[in-house]
């Protein structure tokens, strides 16, 4: 019986340092005390321009090409990267030919930039919508998810503003939080977080790995390091004791 | 946690018992026989658990291997003829066998 302990405790040790081996290298899950939340954007009025075409810069890999379209209000997407946290506006009429030049582009974020510099009016830039969120959380941190809702203020041939409105927290009991911009720049924090540090939480994990941990070590005395401690001072003691005799 | 409790006051209760079977025969230098029989038995005991789980859980022939290997240990240490070591081994390990079995039940 207490083999098949042996086994399952050695299985159990293996498994937590290979979860201990990866928390080192993505800083992320139950050892390092932290999860991400997951983000997103919204267009609420999006559907008021459909005359327009609204891409985000997005990650080119495979077949995927390097931009997203935002397609209704529903639809939330990411900003694959903090810096490039624009979104561009395309007349619907020219955006065909401009998406076979698009998805012939290495890097999307360059594209933009060249194309609006050389075709003003065909594509409008929006301004910065970098925001400071918090991309992880403690463990035990009710929040899972936030949304923000961005509004198009207005769309120009020059200019296309658009504004952070609101962002929805959702809670993990399923809980919905709304919460209003007050300024542009700094994202309304969710009311609830967590009080407790993170290891509270994970402390019944936490005994049972220990629990685990001492009953290893003890396995491994009391079948391999006691008896050859013992062994080795029969030999010594009687080795001695013929020195000993041989005086 | 109470294995590992359980294994070390089977260890202790083996040692204890070992030792007052050795005394009884061969009554001298207290500290040098208790000595041996915590040497023997966290020899023996540890092994033997670990062959009854492992590899043969005959605890006759277990019993049989520890009782011929203590016989030789307790002979060496204690330098006293087999016969009388045997007679030994014989006597501690049907003492413990029998309470390891009692305790078992």
């Amino acid at each position: 019986m207490i083999n098949k302990h042996i086994i399952l405790l050695t299985l159990t040790i293996l498994v937590l340092f290979s979860q201990i081996v990866s928390a080192d290298l993505i800083p992320e899950g139950d050892f390092s005390g932290t999860k991400f939340i997951y983000w997103c954007y919204k267009i609420s009025n999006i559907n008021d321009y459909p005359e327009y075409v609204f891409v985000y810069p997005d990650i080119a890999y495979d077949n995927k090409a390097g931009y997203g379209i935002i397609n209704n209000q529903d639809n939330c997407f990411n900003f694959y990267s903090n810096f490039l946290t624009n979104i561009y506006a395309f007349k619907k009429t020219e955006f065909n030919e401009i998406k076979t030049k698009l998805n012939r582009s290495f890097f999307v974020p360059d594209f933009f930039s060249d194309f609006s510099r050389n075709n003003p009016g065909l594509v409008i830039k929006s301004s910065d919508l970098k925001l400071d969120v918090h991309q992880s959380v403690k463990l035990n941190d009710p929040l899972e998810k936030g949304v923000i809702t961005l509004n198009i203020a207005s769309l120009t041939e020059n200019n296309l503003d658009i504004q952070k409105f609101k962002v929805i927290y959702t809670y993990k009991d399923g809980t919905i939080e709304e919460k209003v911009f007050q300024t542009q720049d700094i994202v309304p924090e969710p009311s609830r977080t967590a009080i407790l540090p993170w290891w509270i939480a994970q402390l019944p994990s936490l005994v049972f790995y220990f629990v685990v941990i001492i009953l290893l070590w003890f396995a491994m005395f009391w079948y391999i390091l006691l008896p050859i401690i013992a062994i080795v001072l029969i030999i010594i003691i009687l080795l001695l004791r013929r020195k000993r005799l041989k005086k | 946690m109470s294995i590992i409790i359980q294994y070390i006051l089977a260890l202790f209760l083996t040692i204890i018992v070992e030792f007052i079977v050795i005394w009884f025969f061969i009554r001298k230098n207290i500290p040098k026989l208790f000595l041996y029989s915590v040497l023997i038995n966290s020899f023996t005991l540890p092994l033997a658990t670990y062959f009854y789980q492992n590899i043969l859980s005959s605890f006759l022939f277990i019993e049989i291997t520890v009782l011929f290997v203590e016989s030789f240990l307790i002979m060496w240490l204690l330098e006293i003829k087999y016969q009388k070591a045997l007679l030994v081994s014989f006597i501690a390990n049907l003492i413990t066998s029998m309470m390891s079995l009692l305790l078992s039940l």
